[in-house]
């Protein structure tokens, strides 16, 4: 069995060293190489790879943000690489992330591998999303940006309600027509807006409740699209559909959900 | 080296630093003016009452010359005053004896003056008869005068010693305390350095180029580059923070430092050199650069998927050395155009700051302003220096070891 790889780093001479240790195993197919976060956001939604090696320190989205804007299905096995964050290799432990350590060597690799064979055969699929953003938000405690963020949400004048963010010791309200989409990863929520991502505390429930009934919807088990931001609806197999949002996202729609979107539909036409 | 002058400058002052100003010290009036008018003050009330009340003499005629011989005694004491001064410094028998002969003569105008006032007012004609009682007792205020004069004067020396020894002691603790603050400051900027050339991210990632390299039998390369890697961290374990070095061979070692970058990041990084020829020979502090062209690297050329470009530039001006060094900025630069983030380049920057300000107290100035490259440029004027001569600079670095 082959697993299809996708590997991502931004130094040429350290793609081409993964690239060669990986192909000595056998066990890699690898479908595509990345030099950055949106090139392997784009290559991770084209080509639905089993794995995934990225590289923590890139230029624009670095490894765990690629990470955090993938919906949760479609979040490959994750194996990062790093060299030295030790706040995050901490964290990663915790969480039973896996990484492997540069200078890399074969051993740590192959080690990988067999985990991620293992974890594919057995259908362990818990979701990788969660494990990894509980990862980054340990990270933050960490980093001292204890993650005190109450949910409420701050009224204001109009209907509206914005959401609090705590983030990097400021706190950012976001406005709703800002968020693009939304979805849950373990104990925390990720909210998209077009550039950035942040994690937020909270379940999928309580941030729905206070969010514009209008334009936010569920269309999936962990997640919630802002309509506004459609701009497509590819119908796929088995009832399902993916919703081409602005942001160059493709979002999933599951079965159960799909009467909302034809509603959306309906109402568009 | 300049804590130690610094200290003896504090501690080694003497309480007057000539005679002049122990002199001074001695006859400062200001401070002797109450006492002498208590005195004259108190030999008058005790005139008053022992001889004018006495004898019943209650009368103007006689209260003023009883007044007048102290106004007068007054006078001629701040001659006597003068002249104890002028002499202070003779030794002690031959100071004696000038005060024995100028209390004797001072007693001796004093009493003619006095008596001759006593006359006028009072028509009493038949007092010189009794010049040796009033001279007589003439002595003895003047040599009781001159006992309280020596008394007050030793007392105001040691006061004044006291106060000193204070001072010195206050000092002293002063300049121990700012010693240990210098050293502590240079500790902590070597430490920082130390921690920045040996940054483990740096080191992790160039070793595993150097893995890559020999994966795919570039051993050419990964020599040329292992070599680097050495030669670059030797100089940086060997660099000490306040030793300074020619422009010429600081550049070598930075290009040591971007040459590995440069095989790391391959055609994201581009680099400039603007140096002039001038500048070459002109000492600066070693590893200066380092720390702002690594920021440089983690926050512009690492951060942009199409990197960027470091532009180092020196020019001797005005008897200065400028040196610069620009970025074309990170991904938030690239996108407006503006320059974000300025002073949150954290410790590398600050670091460095230290180590000037160490090295050349205020004569020196760093500043950070936005380049025309699109990122940060960061300016550092330092003064023009050249190495001196082989044998002094050993001697230098023997006095340190």
């Amino acid at each position: 069995m082959q697993l299809s790889a996708v590997i991502v780093d931004d130094e040429p001479l350290a793609l081409g060293l993964l690239r060669s240790k990986l192909i000595k195993t056998g066990l890699i197919n690898i479908v595509a190489e990345c030099k950055n976060g949106r090139e392997a956001i784009e290559a991770t939604l084209n080509l639905s790879p089993d794995i995934m090696f990225l590289d923590i320190q890139m230029p624009g989205l670095d490894g765990l943000s690629v990470v955090k804007r993938l919906q949760d299905d479609a979040v490959p096995l994750i194996v990062f690489t790093t060299a030295f964050e030790q706040y995050a290799i901490d964290a990663f432990d915790v969480y039973a992330v896996d990484y492997i350590l540069k200078p890399i060597d074969q051993e740590r690799i192959d080690r990988s591998i067999e985990r991620a064979i293992f974890r594919l055969s057995e259908r362990i699929f818990r979701s990788n999303k969660s494990n990894i953003v509980g990862a980054i938000g340990a990270m933050r405690k960490h980093l001292g940006r204890a993650d005190t963020e109450s949910s409420t949400v701050w009224g204001v004048n109009h209907s509206q309600k914005k959401i609090v963010i705590k983030e990097k010791n400021e706190i950012i309200l976001l406005e709703q027509s800002d968020i693009v989409w939304l979805d849950a990863a373990g104990d925390y929520v990720c909210i998209h807006s077009n550039d950035e991502t942040y994690i937020k505390r909270s379940t999928l429930k309580e941030l729905l409740s206070q969010l514009e009934p209008e334009w936010f919807k569920r269309v999936h088990r962990s997640t919630i699209v802002n309509l506004h931001y459609v701009v497509n609806v590819i119908p796929h197999t088995k009832g399902e559909f993916f919703l081409e949002l602005n942001s160059d996202q493709k979002i999933k729609v599951s079965r159960n959900y799909r009467d909302v979107v034809k509603a959306f539909l309906a109402d568009g036409i | 080296m300049y804590f130690s002058s610094l200290e003896k400058q504090i501690l080694g002052q003497n309480m007057f630093k000539s005679l002049r100003d122990k002199h001074q010290f001695l006859s400062n009036y200001a401070s002797m003016r109450y006492w002498q008018v208590a005195f004259w003050g108190f030999l008058f009330v005790v005139n008053f009452f022992t001889l004018t009340l006495w004898y019943s003499q209650a009368s103007v005629n006689y209260v003023v010359p009883v007044l007048v011989q102290s106004v007068l005694g007054l006078l001629f004491s701040l001659i006597l005053q003068y002249a104890i001064i002028h002499f202070w410094q003779t030794e002690l028998w031959l100071k004696s004896v000038i005060n024995l002969v100028l209390v004797a003569t001072v007693s001796l105008a004093w009493t003619v003056a006095r008596m001759y006032v006593f006359e006028l007012t009072t028509g009493e004609a038949h007092i010189w008869t009794d010049f040796g009682g009033w001279f007589f007792s003439s002595i003895f205020i003047f040599i009781s005068w001159c006992s309280l004069f020596y008394g007050i004067q030793y007392y105001r020396l040691l006061q004044e010693k006291n106060k000193d020894m204070l001072n010195a002691e206050a000092n002293a603790r002063e300049a121990k305390f700012k010693r240990m603050e210098a050293q502590a400051t240079a500790r902590d900027a070597q430490l920082e350095m130390l921690r920045y050339q040996l940054n483990p991210h740096f080191l992790c990632n160039t070793l595993n180029a150097i893995n890559a390299l020999i994966e795919v039998q570039e051993n050419e390369k990964a020599q040329k580059m292992s070599v680097n890697l050495s030669q670059f961290l030797r100089y940086s374990l060997d660099n000490i923070p306040d030793g300074k070095i020619k422009l010429e061979k600081e550049l070598e070692t930075l290009t040591l430092y971007l040459e590995i970058e440069k095989t790391r990041f391959e055609d994201r990084l581009k680099l400039e050199y603007d140096i002039q020829k001038t500048a070459e020979g002109a000492l600066v502090p070693s590893l200066i650069l380092q720390p702002i062209i690594e920021n440089s690297m983690k926050h512009a050329i690492a951060k942009c998927e199409h990197g960027g470009k470091i532009r180092i530039s020196a020019e001797v001006r005005d008897e200065k050395i400028h040196l610069f060094v620009e970025d074309s900025g990170g991904p938030d630069a690239c996108k407006n155009g503006k320059v974000v983030d300025i002073f949150n380049n954290g410790v590398g920057l600050k670091n460095t700051e230290q180590r000037l300000k160490i090295l050349y107290d205020t004569d020196y100035s760093m500043t950070v302003s936005a380049s025309d490259l699109g990122g940060i440029r960061t300016q550092i004027i330092m003064p023009l220096e050249y190495p001196e001569q082989k044998g002094k600079t050993a001697q230098r670095s023997f006095a340190r070891a």
